[in-house]
C-alpha cells in the first residue's frame, strides 16, 4: 500500500515536471506538449473513436497471435520433450530463425499472404513461437530425474508422464516465455501495421506523427502503453489461475 | 567438441528441398526457388553486405550506449532505496510501450537520420537492461556487502567491485535479451525512417517485385543474427565461466 502511494507520488512528480518544462518554452511547445494537452486530446480522441478501433484492432492481433503462438509452441516442446530426435533436428533451426527481425520478413510475406489477417497471423506467430518454445523445451528438458523415477515406479506411461509430471513442473518457466510472447506479440503487431497497415495502432501513431499532430502522437503512444500494460496483466491472471500453487510458493512479485 | 548432428541436417535439407520442388512446380514468379535466392544472394551479395554494416552498426551503437547508461543507472536504483522509490514507478510505466510506437516521436525529435534510429535502439534496449542490473544487484547475498564492510571499502567501492560483478549473471541475461531487440528495431527504425539499412533493402526489393533479391536479404540477415547471437552467447560463456563452473551449464533462455 505505502509503495503504492509511493509509487503513484514518483509518476505524479515526473507528470509535473514535464507539464511545467512544456510550459516554460525551454522546448517547442509544438513537439512537446504537455501532459495536460495529450490527456485532453486523448480524451477527444476516444470520443472520435479512431482510437479505440485502433486500440481494439492492435490488441486483438497480439492478444490472438500470441495465443496462437503459445499453443502451437507448447505443442512443439512437447513433442521435442518426448521424441529426443525431434529436439535434436530441430533445435539447430529454431537457433537459425529465432534472431531473424519478424519486421524483415513484413515487405516479402506481403507478396505470399497480402495485406489482410494471414500476413498478420503468420508475422505474430512467427515473432511469439520462440521465446514460448525455447523456454518450454529447455524446461520441459529439464525435470527432476526423480520426479520421472516416480512416475514411473508408479507405473505411468512416458506420455502420462509428459502430462502429469513433466509439464506441469515446466509450467512456470513455460510462463515466462508466454509473457515474453505477449509483450513481443504487441510489438510485432504495432511494426507491421507501420510498415504495411492500414488500420490499428501502429499505422494510427505513424499516420498522426507522419502529419505533424503531435498531441495524437503522444495519445497514440498513451493507449500503445495501456495496450501493453493490459497483455502483461492478462498474463499474470492466467498465471495465477494455473499455477497459483507455483505463485505461492515462490511469492514472486507481478513485477519481476 | 561438435559432433555433426545428423538429424537437423535431414531435416534442414528436406525444408529446402520441399521449398525448391514446390516453387519449380508452382511456376510461380512471386514463389522463387531456393536455388533462385541463393543465386541472387551471390549476385547481390555486395550490396546487402554493405547495408547490413549500416544496420549492424547502429544496432551496436545503440547498444552500448544503453549498456553504458543503463548497467551503472540501474546498479544505482537496485542499491540506493531513495533513487530506488523515485524512478522504479517510472520505470515500470515506460516498460509496457512498445519499442515501434515510440518511432514517431524519436522521428520529430531527432529526424530520419542516424540519430533518430539510434534513439529507439537505445530506448528498447535500455529496458532489459536496466531490470536485469535492478534485480540483479538486489539479489546479491548481503554477506557481500558485508565482507565489503569489513575491508572498509566505501560505497561506491563496493558498488564497482562486489555489487556487478556478482550481478553479472542476471545483467548478462538483460543485454542478451537487448541484443536480440536491438537488431530488431535496427531493421524497423529503418523501414519507418527510411535512409540506408537492410531493411530499407527489403523495402525496395519488393517495390520493385524483386522478390528472390529480397529473400536472399532475409536469409543474409537470418545468418548475421546468428552469428551475432551466438558471438554474445561465447562472450558470456567466457565472461562468466567462473559462474557456470559453480551452477553446472549455461543453458539460457532466449
Amino acid at each position: 500500500m505505502l509503495s503504492l502511494l509511493r509509487g503513484s507520488l514518483s509518476i505524479l512528480g515526473f507528470l509535473a515536471l514535464w507539464e511545467i518544462v512544456a510550459r516554460s518554452g525551454l522546448v517547442p511547445t509544438d513537439y512537446f506538449p504537455a501532459p495536460l494537452l495529450v490527456g485532453e486530446t486523448l480524451v477527444a480522441e476516444i470520443g472520435r473513436g479512431e482510437i479505440v478501433s485502433a486500440f481494439v484492432a492492435t490488441f486483438l492481433r497480439a492478444l490472438i497471435g500470441a495465443t496462437a503462438a503459445s499453443l502451437l509452441a507448447i505443442a512443439m516442446a512437447l513433442l521435442a520433450a518426448r521424441y529426443a530426435i525431434v529436439r535434436r533436428a530441430f533445435d539447430p533451426i529454431a537457433e537459425f530463425l529465432r534472431p531473424l527481425p519478424p519486421a524483415a520478413l513484413v515487405p516479402l510475406a506481403i507478396f505470399f499472404l497480402g495485406l489482410g489477417w494471414k500476413l498478420y497471423g503468420f508475422i505474430l506467430v512467427f515473432a511469439c513461437f520462440w521465446p514460448v518454445y525455447l523456454n518450454a523445451a529447455q524446461a520441459l528438458a529439464a525435470t527432476p530425474r526423480v520426479q520421472v523415477e516416480t512416475a514411473r515406479s508408479f507405473g505411468y506411461g512416458d506420455w502420462a508422464i509428459l502430462a502429469h509430471v513433466r509439464l506441469p513442473a515446466a509450467l512456470p518457466t513455460i510462463f515466462i516465455g508466454v509473457r515474453m510472447a505477449a509483450s513481443i506479440g504487441l510489438i510485432a503487431a504495432i511494426a507491421a501495421e507501420m510498415i504495411a497497415g492500414r488500420d490499428g495502432l501502429g499505422f494510427y501513431l505513424m499516420d498522426a506523427g507522419l502529419s505533424l499532430r503531435v498531441p495524437e502522437t503522444f495519445a497514440g503512444l498513451v493507449a500503445a502503453m495501456v495496450a501493453g500494460l493490459l497483455i502483461n496483466a492478462l498474463v499474470m491472471v492466467l498465471r495465477a489461475l494455473t499455477i497459483g500453487w507455483h505463485v505461492q510458493l515462490t511469492r514472486m512479485e507481478a513485477g519481476a | 567438441m561438435r559432433r555433426l548432428n545428423v538429424p537437423a541436417i535431414v531435416l534442414g535439407l528436406l525444408l529446402l528441398g520441399a521449398w525448391e520442388l514446390a516453387a519449380r512446380a508452382g511456376q510461380n514468379s512471386f514463389f522463387p526457388p531456393f536455388s533462385t535466392v541463393l543465386a541472387a544472394l551471390w549476385a547481390n551479395g555486395g550490396v546487402i553486405a554493405a547495408q547490413i554494416v549500416d544496420t549492424l552498426r547502429r544496432a551496436a551503437i545503440g547498444l552500448a550506449i544503453a549498456v553504458a547508461v543503463m548497467v551503472p543507472f540501474g546498479a544505482l536504483i537496485g542499491r540506493v532505496r531513495f533513487l530506488g522509490d523515485i524512478f522504479e514507478p517510472l520505470v515500470n510505466m515506460l516498460r509496457p510501450i512498445p519499442p515501434p510506437a515510440v518511432a514517431p516521436i524519436a522521428l520529430l525529435f531527432a529526424g530520419t537520420g542516424d540519430a533518430g534510429k539510434i534513439a529507439m535502439i537505445v530506448y528498447t534496449c535500455a529496458f532489459p537492461i536496466l531490470i536485469g542490473a535492478i534485480d540483479g544487484v538486489r539479489a546479491n547475498h548481503p554477506m557481500l556487502t558485508n565482507v565489503g564492510r569489513s575491508l572498509r571499502l566505501s560505497r561506491l567501492e563496493i558498488m564497482a567491485f562486489i555489487d556487478l560483478p556478482a550481478a553479472m549473471p542476471i545483467i548478462m541475461t538483460g543485454i542478451r535479451l537487448a541484443v536480440a531487440a536491438a537488431l530488431l528495431v535496427s531493421v524497423i527504425a529503418e523501414m519507418l525512417l527510411t535512409t540506408n539499412g537492410i531493411g530499407v533493402y527489403l523495402l525496395r526489393s519488393q517495390e520493385n517485385f524483386r522478390i528472390a533479391d529480397g529473400l536472399a536479404g532475409v536469409v543474409a540477415i537470418a545468418v548475421v543474427g546468428f552469428l551475432v547471437n551466438d558471438l554474445f552467447l561465447r562472450l558470456d560463456r567466457r565472461l562468466l565461466a567462473w559462474h557456470y563452473a559453480t551452477t553446472g551449464g549455461a543453458e539460457g533462455q532466449g
